[in-house]
Protein backbone atom coordinates (compact mmCIF):
# COMPACT_ATOMS: atom_id res chain seq x y z
CA UNK A 1 0.00 0.00 0.00
CA UNK A 2 3.02 2.67 -1.09
CA UNK A 3 1.47 5.88 -1.52
CA UNK A 4 2.06 5.89 -5.62
CA UNK A 5 -0.55 8.84 -5.81
CA UNK A 6 0.96 12.27 -4.47
CA UNK A 7 -0.84 13.99 -1.53
CA UNK A 8 -0.31 16.90 -3.65
CA UNK A 9 -3.02 14.95 -6.28
CA UNK A 10 -5.24 14.03 -3.45
CA UNK A 11 -5.46 16.55 -1.07
CA UNK A 12 -8.21 19.04 -3.01
CA UNK A 13 -10.49 15.67 -2.73
CA UNK A 14 -10.26 14.51 0.22
CA UNK A 15 -13.82 15.90 1.20
CA UNK A 16 -15.18 14.51 -1.57
CA UNK A 17 -13.65 10.92 -1.13
CA UNK A 18 -15.52 11.16 2.48
CA UNK A 19 -18.91 12.27 0.73
CA UNK A 20 -18.55 9.53 -1.36
CA UNK A 21 -18.33 6.77 1.45
CA UNK A 22 -20.84 8.55 3.15
CA UNK A 23 -23.50 8.69 0.52
CA UNK A 24 -23.61 5.00 0.97
CA UNK A 25 -23.87 5.15 4.37
CA UNK A 26 -23.45 7.00 7.93
CA UNK A 27 -20.10 5.21 9.17
CA UNK A 28 -17.19 6.08 11.81
CA UNK A 29 -13.89 7.24 11.70
CA UNK A 30 -12.14 3.54 11.48
CA UNK A 31 -14.52 2.09 9.60
CA UNK A 32 -14.01 5.30 6.69
CA UNK A 33 -10.64 4.99 6.61
CA UNK A 34 -11.17 1.02 6.33
CA UNK A 35 -13.49 1.57 3.67
CA UNK A 36 -11.57 4.45 1.67
CA UNK A 37 -8.32 1.46 1.26
CA UNK A 38 -11.02 -0.98 0.10
CA UNK A 39 -12.12 1.83 -2.44
CA UNK A 40 -9.06 2.48 -3.73
CA UNK A 41 -8.07 -1.29 -4.25
CA UNK A 42 -5.49 -1.22 -1.74
CA UNK A 43 -3.83 1.23 -3.77
CA UNK A 44 -3.88 4.37 -1.00
CA UNK A 45 -3.71 5.13 2.61
CA UNK A 46 -6.07 8.10 3.85
CA UNK A 47 -4.66 8.73 6.92
CA UNK A 48 -6.87 8.62 9.99
CA UNK A 49 -5.41 12.30 11.26
CA UNK A 50 -6.04 13.53 8.07
CA UNK A 51 -9.97 12.25 8.20
CA UNK A 52 -10.81 14.10 11.61
CA UNK A 53 -9.72 17.34 10.19
CA UNK A 54 -11.97 16.98 7.45
CA UNK A 55 -14.72 15.60 9.35
CA UNK A 56 -14.47 18.91 11.55
CA UNK A 57 -14.43 21.28 8.68
CA UNK A 58 -16.97 19.39 7.26
CA UNK A 59 -19.10 19.43 10.07
CA UNK A 60 -18.51 22.92 10.10
CA UNK A 61 -19.60 23.42 6.64
CA UNK A 62 -23.17 21.43 7.23
CA UNK A 63 -21.90 18.93 4.69
CA UNK A 64 -22.15 15.84 7.06
CA UNK A 65 -23.41 15.83 11.13
CA UNK A 66 -22.37 13.55 13.71
CA UNK A 67 -24.22 11.26 16.19
CA UNK A 68 -23.04 9.22 19.03
CA UNK A 69 -23.86 5.51 18.20
CA UNK A 70 -25.41 3.34 21.61
CA UNK A 71 -22.22 0.98 21.76
CA UNK A 72 -20.97 -0.38 25.02
CA UNK A 73 -17.69 -2.30 25.11
CA UNK A 74 -14.78 -0.12 24.38
CA UNK A 75 -16.30 3.22 23.95
CA UNK A 76 -19.14 5.33 21.91
CA UNK A 77 -18.65 5.50 18.53
CA UNK A 78 -18.94 8.61 16.72
CA UNK A 79 -21.05 8.16 13.22
CA UNK A 80 -21.19 10.88 10.61
CA UNK A 81 -24.12 11.42 8.45
CA UNK A 82 -24.26 12.89 4.66
CA UNK A 83 -26.68 15.77 4.43
CA UNK A 84 -28.79 17.25 1.68
CA UNK A 85 -25.62 19.94 1.18
CA UNK A 86 -23.18 17.58 1.39
CA UNK A 87 -24.95 15.46 -1.58
CA UNK A 88 -25.11 18.57 -3.45
CA UNK A 89 -21.23 19.45 -2.69
CA UNK A 90 -20.66 16.09 -3.80
CA UNK A 91 -22.57 16.30 -7.28
CA UNK A 92 -20.45 19.47 -7.94
CA UNK A 93 -17.20 18.51 -7.22
CA UNK A 94 -17.85 14.64 -9.27
CA UNK A 95 -18.91 17.18 -12.31
CA UNK A 96 -15.99 19.47 -11.91
CA UNK A 97 -13.39 16.18 -11.70
CA UNK A 98 -15.17 14.59 -14.47
CA UNK A 99 -14.32 17.71 -16.49
CA UNK A 100 -10.82 18.44 -15.25
CA UNK A 101 -10.13 14.77 -15.91
CA UNK A 102 -11.03 15.08 -19.57
CA UNK A 103 -9.04 18.49 -19.73
CA UNK A 104 -6.32 17.26 -17.81
CA UNK A 105 -5.88 13.93 -20.39
CA UNK A 106 -5.79 16.07 -23.00
CA UNK A 107 -2.96 18.44 -21.42
CA UNK A 108 -0.87 15.71 -20.17
CA UNK A 109 -1.43 13.52 -23.35
CA UNK A 110 -2.70 15.13 -26.19
CA UNK A 111 -0.44 15.87 -29.14
CA UNK A 112 -0.57 18.91 -31.37
CA UNK A 113 -1.69 18.74 -34.76
CA UNK A 114 0.49 20.26 -37.10
CA UNK A 115 -1.25 22.48 -40.11
CA UNK B 1 -14.89 9.36 30.35
CA UNK B 2 -14.06 5.73 28.80
CA UNK B 3 -14.41 2.48 30.53
CA UNK B 4 -11.26 1.53 32.03
CA UNK B 5 -11.54 -2.08 31.32
CA UNK B 6 -8.02 -3.26 31.18
CA UNK B 7 -4.09 -2.23 30.78
CA UNK B 8 -4.96 -1.29 27.23
CA UNK B 9 -7.99 0.89 27.41
CA UNK B 10 -6.26 2.81 30.10
CA UNK B 11 -2.85 2.86 28.03
CA UNK B 12 -5.07 4.45 24.62
CA UNK B 13 -6.63 6.44 26.87
CA UNK B 14 -3.06 7.91 28.67
CA UNK B 15 -1.78 8.35 24.95
CA UNK B 16 -4.87 10.71 24.14
CA UNK B 17 -4.76 12.58 27.11
CA UNK B 18 -1.37 13.38 26.90
CA UNK B 19 -1.51 14.26 23.22
CA UNK B 20 -3.72 16.83 24.37
CA UNK B 21 -2.52 18.03 27.73
CA UNK B 22 -2.31 20.99 28.77
CA UNK B 23 -5.13 21.98 26.18
CA UNK B 24 -8.35 24.25 28.00
CA UNK B 25 -11.27 21.80 28.10
CA UNK B 26 -14.21 22.15 25.54
CA UNK B 27 -16.90 19.55 24.75
CA UNK B 28 -15.42 19.83 21.22
CA UNK B 29 -12.14 18.23 23.00
CA UNK B 30 -13.84 15.94 25.30
CA UNK B 31 -16.03 14.52 22.17
CA UNK B 32 -12.94 14.37 20.16
CA UNK B 33 -10.81 12.22 22.84
CA UNK B 34 -13.45 9.50 22.94
CA UNK B 35 -13.78 9.61 19.27
CA UNK B 36 -9.88 9.01 18.68
CA UNK B 37 -9.76 6.09 21.64
CA UNK B 38 -12.63 4.18 20.34
CA UNK B 39 -11.42 4.17 16.75
CA UNK B 40 -7.15 3.22 17.91
CA UNK B 41 -8.85 0.42 20.40
CA UNK B 42 -10.40 -1.27 17.30
CA UNK B 43 -7.83 -0.73 15.56
CA UNK B 44 -5.53 -2.47 17.48
CA UNK B 45 -8.01 -4.87 18.20
CA UNK B 46 -8.03 -5.87 13.98
CA UNK B 47 -4.08 -5.65 14.27
CA UNK B 48 -4.10 -8.09 17.25
CA UNK B 49 -6.67 -10.16 15.11
CA UNK B 50 -4.09 -10.37 12.59
CA UNK B 51 -1.48 -11.86 14.65
CA UNK B 52 0.47 -9.07 16.31
CA UNK B 53 1.22 -9.10 20.28
CA UNK B 54 -0.77 -6.04 21.96
CA UNK B 55 2.51 -4.13 22.32
CA UNK B 56 3.18 -4.07 18.84
CA UNK B 57 -0.39 -3.72 17.90
CA UNK B 58 -0.39 -0.27 20.04
CA UNK B 59 2.39 1.35 18.76
CA UNK B 60 1.62 0.40 15.27
CA UNK B 61 -1.93 2.06 15.77
CA UNK B 62 -0.02 5.03 17.10
CA UNK B 63 1.90 5.12 13.83
CA UNK B 64 -0.88 4.41 11.57
CA UNK B 65 -2.99 7.18 13.37
CA UNK B 66 -0.84 9.81 11.38
CA UNK B 67 0.02 13.63 12.17
CA UNK B 68 -2.43 14.44 14.73
CA UNK B 69 -1.02 17.85 15.39
CA UNK B 70 -3.14 19.84 13.19
CA UNK B 71 -6.43 18.68 15.35
CA UNK B 72 -3.99 19.47 18.63
CA UNK B 73 -3.36 23.07 17.68
CA UNK B 74 -7.25 23.21 16.23
CA UNK B 75 -8.47 21.92 20.24
CA UNK B 76 -6.21 24.36 21.81
CA UNK B 77 -7.58 27.93 20.06
CA UNK B 78 -10.91 26.02 21.12
CA UNK B 79 -9.76 25.93 24.63
CA UNK B 80 -8.23 29.51 24.38
CA UNK B 81 -11.40 30.70 23.41
CA UNK B 82 -13.20 29.15 26.22
CA UNK B 83 -10.99 30.32 28.56
CA UNK B 84 -11.46 33.96 26.89
CA UNK B 85 -15.18 33.40 27.29
CA UNK B 86 -14.94 32.74 30.99
CA UNK B 87 -12.90 35.67 32.05
CA UNK B 88 -15.72 37.68 29.85
CA UNK B 89 -18.02 36.53 31.39
CA UNK B 90 -17.63 36.56 34.93
CA UNK B 91 -16.68 40.38 34.33
CA UNK B 92 -19.98 40.70 32.63
CA UNK B 93 -21.59 39.24 35.41
CA UNK B 94 -19.59 41.65 37.89
CA UNK B 95 -20.80 44.47 35.91
CA UNK B 96 -24.53 43.59 35.83
CA UNK B 97 -24.86 42.66 39.77
CA UNK B 98 -22.93 46.37 40.27
CA UNK B 99 -25.22 47.79 38.25
CA UNK B 100 -28.34 45.78 40.39
CA UNK B 101 -26.75 47.24 43.50
CA UNK B 102 -26.89 51.02 42.06
CA UNK B 103 -30.49 50.72 40.83
CA UNK B 104 -31.93 49.30 44.12
CA UNK B 105 -29.78 52.03 45.91
CA UNK B 106 -31.46 54.55 43.66
CA UNK B 107 -35.38 53.06 43.77
CA UNK B 108 -34.69 53.47 47.32
CA UNK B 109 -33.50 57.19 47.41
CA UNK B 110 -36.58 57.83 45.39
CA UNK B 111 -38.98 56.22 47.75
CA UNK B 112 -37.00 57.83 50.61
CA UNK B 113 -37.89 61.54 49.17
CA UNK B 114 -41.39 60.56 48.12
CA UNK B 115 -42.58 59.41 51.28
CA UNK B 116 -40.58 63.06 52.51
CA UNK B 117 -41.82 65.13 50.57
CA UNK B 118 -45.42 63.62 51.62
CA UNK B 119 -45.29 63.81 54.94
CA UNK B 120 -43.90 67.02 54.46
CA UNK B 121 -47.00 68.57 52.53
CA UNK B 122 -49.18 66.96 55.11
CA UNK B 123 -47.54 68.76 57.90
CA UNK B 124 -47.51 71.94 56.63
CA UNK B 125 -51.35 71.45 55.18
CA UNK B 126 -51.97 70.59 59.10
CA UNK B 127 -49.92 73.45 60.23
CA UNK B 128 -52.27 75.70 57.58
CA UNK B 129 -55.89 74.03 58.75
CA UNK B 130 -54.30 74.98 62.49
CA UNK B 131 -53.42 78.45 61.47
CA UNK B 132 -57.00 78.72 59.86
CA UNK B 133 -58.55 77.33 63.10
CA UNK B 134 -56.49 79.75 65.20
CA UNK B 135 -57.79 82.93 63.08
CA UNK B 136 -61.35 81.68 63.17
CA UNK B 137 -61.37 81.79 67.18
Amino acid sequence: MDATISTDIIRGHTDTIILNVLRQGDSYGYEIYKKIIELSGKQYELKEATLYTAFRRLEREGCIVSYWGDETQGGRRKYYRITEDGRKLYEQNKNAWNFAKAVLDKLIQGGLEND
Amino acid sequence: MIETKNSLDRKVNAYIDNLFAGIGASQQLFDLKEELATNMKERIADFMARGMDEEQAYKEAIISMGDLSGLVDDMRKLGQDTAKQTVYSTMAARISTAGIIAGVLIILFGIFTALMLFFMSENASLMNGKKLLMQLH
